[in-house]
């Protein structure tokens, strides 16, 4: 438990201020990447779920695995067993973060069109500053992930994403068996 | 008869007195009235000689012990009996009456009756008269168990004829007490040389020594004829042999008890090099799985350290978000959008109410977090160093263990090929040889006994034939020497014949002793027959007469006894039977009796009779008169004056009791 709890940052105030970094980064690199673009709230949730769980919706985006051998990221763990259940709740998750960095200033919620009344945001001045102001190893794997994701994904239909991830996720116990079999075995039993 | 029995005295001791009557060779008449005790000297004869029973005699009870002294195959036998004693117990002397009553010689006490092993009566008597060791029947069959050893008792019922058989129809010569008629037949036979008891012996055993000799006979012929198809080899070589095959068996085993321990040393050897290889083995798998364990647990650990690497790089993550975002002040209200003055002093949105974040709060450090991060990250890389140098000795272990087994296995298979299973093979042909040898010893051992047994057949075959030979010249002698059953019945016959026939016994014809049970026929009918007592008594009495006149004529055994008690009972004066009661046929048998007393030395006859007539007066011995103021009564009486007391050191009576000795 205490190991899980490190990995999450269960506690609200770290969760929320690494929530807002890591969708900082990704609405810049969704930015960089689609030349200013807006991003829709919709199309976030399925990058913001990649690039937090990318061994589980590797098969999805053929240039994933050198990204993550890249940076280290190529061993999974216990998070990607709970991929599932994170899919679930990503969007209040992400509804909460874009609310905060909104709040602050450094994301602008910006319509893509004058015709389509879509929730849609883009980094602002301030906020693209702050997001290249991140230079630690993690963040600059989030923003490689969110790069190559929202590269990858951004002219594919929302409803093909959800399908496709909903698919390629494994099962949670499967996936436990191949991280540690002894380990697995007592992920089932006590299930 | 110097072999017989012949009595000489009779004494009966009574306080103060001594009772006597004496007899002497040949025949003696005991006359006297009735029950003066005439017939009680008889049975006092009887008694003395070991009967159970008891004169009657009342006048007997003022007597204590009786002395009968005889000459038993010419030496002086006197036996003393208690008259009253209950014991069965009688004392014997090589003295006569008068030197035990003179000198009070101690004699030596004996059983009167039988006894199956002490000394008795009998057996002094036996074994005088060369009648010792004789096993005769008591029974007509053919059971060993019904052989008793012949007896003085058996003797006396033959020699001693007492009223009762004289004149019996059934019973004069035991018929209806079948054990002793046979004992009685048996008597005759064996004073007559008939008794075939030592001739059956020589018989059986010549038979058997035949069956033998026919067996051993057979037995080498067949061995003859063996080894004439056999061939073997004769004995003196076959020893030889054994010899020979003994010396090479003994060196056999030396060199193969050589080439065992050569080829123990190498299996030892070889045994040792397995041990040590199967070790190594044993090492091996434990160091394989020592390994396996560590690769898990450091593959266990290497995902820990992931983590771990994971977690930091997102605490320093968190921390440039911290530094980054967590800074600045929110110019909206993040629950309901409405935008706030940066330089408000409330906390509070004024729209919802909710709570801002504060821009200059401190919210927290996570440094401490990253320093217990790091500070387990090094121990977890310091432990996983450890693993890692175990596993690496572990793998050296293994590999060096590897090499050694290879070592191992190339000189444990040298071993075996080169020097292991040359020895082995020697040990085997050795064994082989071994086995071979000893089965030649074994067959070499069995002709050689086989020689041997051949050998004692023929020692065997040769002391039979002499044994046969032995056999059959004893029983040659034997039945030389034996008169014939026929011949002694034809002989009983004549004179039986000739002696009723000078005592005018009346209407005599057709006389013959009956050739099965030795009983007279008279007038061709059994002697029971005939018509009256009186002619029973004659016929039975001169029955018993014709064997002394046998014996005196013809070798045998016969003591030379007779005690008849009143034989002419129911003849003469006496008789129912008006054809025996004549005197004449008293008359000439007391004239036959005096032939016999003249012509018979060695031949004593016991003889009493109420009235004998006067011209037997030589022959008496003892005249009782039944009146005491004429001669002698009775046998308690004298007509002398009264013997001498015995003198205090006379012998003790036999009913006193020791201490009164």
């Amino acid at each position: 438990m205490s190991r899980r709890n490190a990995a999450s940052l269960l506690s609200p105030t770290y969760s929320a201020l690494f929530d807002m970094g890591r969708v900082l980064l990704l609405v810049d690199a969704w930015a960089l990447s689609t030349r200013d673009t807006p991003l829709p709230f919709e199309r976030a949730i399925l990058i913001d779920f990649a690039i937090q769980n990318p061994r589980s919706v590797l098969g999805l985006v053929s240039g994933l695995a050198p990204i993550l051998r890249a940076h280290g990221l190529e061993k999974g763990d216990l998070a990607d067993v709970f991929a599932n259940r994170r899919l679930e709740n990503a969007r209040e998750r992400l509804r909460t973060s874009l609310t905060d960095l909104v709040a602050r200033g450094l994301v602008a919620e910006a319509p893509p069109s004058p015709t389509v009344e879509l929730s849609a945001f883009l980094p602002t001045a301030e906020g693209r500053t702050i997001a290249r102001s991140f230079d630690g190893a993690y963040a600059s794997a989030l923003r490689d992930l969110a790069s190559t994701v929202s590269a990858a994904w951004q002219r594919r239909s929302v409803k093909d994403l959800v399908a496709l991830i909903r698919k390629a996720l494994p099962d949670q116990s499967l996936q436990a068996l191949q991280l540690s079999e002894s380990f697995g075995q007592w992920m089932l039993e006590t299930e | 008869m110097a072999a017989g029995i012949a009595l000489v005295r009779l004494a009966l001791l009574a306080p103060g007195h001594v009772y006597d009557v004496r007899f002497k060779p040949g025949v003696n008449i005991i006359a006297g009235p009735i029950s003066t005790g005439k017939s009680s000297i008889l049975q006092l004869i009887d008694y003395a000689f070991g009967s159970t029973r008891r004169p009657t005699y009342p006048e007997l009870a003022e007597c204590s012990d009786l002395l009968l002294e005889c000459i038993v195959a010419g030496d002086v036998l006197t036996v003393r009996r208690g008259l009253h004693a209950q014991s069965t117990k009688a004392r014997l002397y090589n003295d006569s009456i008068d030197t035990i009553l003179d000198q009070g010689s101690e004699g030596r006490e004996v059983w009167a009756g039988y006894h199956p092993s002490e000394a008795t009566v009998s057996r002094e008597f036996m074994s005088r008269l060369g009648l010792a060791e004789i096993d005769v029947k008591t029974a007509p069959t053919q059971a060993a168990s019904s052989v008793n050893l012949f007896s003085l008792r058996d003797v006396m019922h033959f020699l001693y004829v007492d009223q009762d058989r004289i004149d019996s129809q059934r019973n004069a010569f035991y018929e209806r007490e079948p054990p002793l008629a046979i004992k009685w037949r048996a008597a005759l036979e064996i004073f007559a040389g008939l008794h075939d008891q030592a001739q059956t012996a020589l018989s059986l055993s010549l038979q058997t020594a035949l069956t033998e000799q026919s067996r051993q006979t057979q037995y080498l012929a067949n061995v003859s004829e063996f080894l004439r198809r056999a061939r073997l080899i004769d004995a003196p070589s076959l020893r030889s042999r054994l010899e020979t095959l003994q010396v090479e068996r003994e060196q056999l085993l030396a060199r193969r008890q050589l080439a065992h321990e050569a080829s123990d040393g190498k299996l030892g050897e070889r045994l040792e090099l397995v041990y040590a290889r199967n070790q190594l083995a044993a090492q091996i798998a434990a160091d394989d799985a020592r390994a396996d364990e560590l690769a898990r647990t450091m593959s266990q650990l290497s995902r820990l350290r992931v983590q771990y690497d994971r977690e930091r790089s997102q605490l320093e993550f968190l921390s440039e978000s911290q530094r980054l975002v967590g800074t600045l002040p929110v110019s909206r209200c993040p629950s309901c959008m409405q935008s706030v003055h940066a330089t408000s002093a409330t906390d509070t949105c004024y729209v919802c109410h909710q709570a801002l974040p504060s821009a200059s709060e401190e919210p927290f450090s996570i440094e401490p977090r990253l320093t217990a991060l790091t500070r387990r990250s090094r121990d977890l890389d310091n432990y996983l160093a450890e693993l890692r140098t175990e596993q690496e000795a572990i793998k050296k272990n293994v590999a060096r263990h590897r090499q050694e087994i290879d070592r191992l296995d190339a000189t444990i298979e040298r071993v075996a090929s080169v020097a292991s299973v040359p020895e082995m093979r020697r040990v085997m042909e050795l064994d082989a040889a071994l086995s071979t040898l000893e089965s030649d010893q074994r067959t070499a051992t069995e002709q050689l006994e086989f020689w041997g047994q051949a050998e004692k057949a023929r020692e065997s075959s040769a002391a039979l034939e002499q044994r046969v030979v032995q056999l059959r010249s004893d029983l040659e002698r034997l039945q030389s020497d034996r008169p014939s059953r026929d011949g002694v019945i034809s002989s009983l016959s004549q004179l039986l014949g000739s002696i009723l026939t000078r005592v005018k016994f009346p209407g005599l014809r057709d006389v013959r002793v009956d050739a099965r049970t030795y009983v007279p026929i008279v007038r061709n009918q059994h002697y029971g027959e005939l018509s009256s007592r009186g002619a029973i008594a004659l016929a039975v009495t001169c029955w018993h007469l014709a064997i002394p006149e046998y014996f005196s004529s013809h070798p045998g055994l016969f003591p030379g006894l007779l005690i008849l008690d009143s034989p002419l009972s129911n003849v003469g004066h006496d008789g129912a039977d008006q054809e025996f009661r004549d005197q004449q046929i008293v008359n000439a048998f007391y004239e036959f009796l005096s032939d016999l007393d003249r012509r018979l030395k060695d031949f004593q006859l016991v003889v009493c009779d109420n009235r004998p007539p006067a011209s037997s007066g030589s022959m008496q011995v003892v005249q009782f008169t039944g009146d005491p103021t004429r001669g002698r009564a009775g046998l308690i009486a004298d007509d002398r004056a009264a013997a001498p007391p015995p003198p205090d050191t006379a012998a003790p009576s036999l009913t006193d009791p020791p201490e009164a000795q």
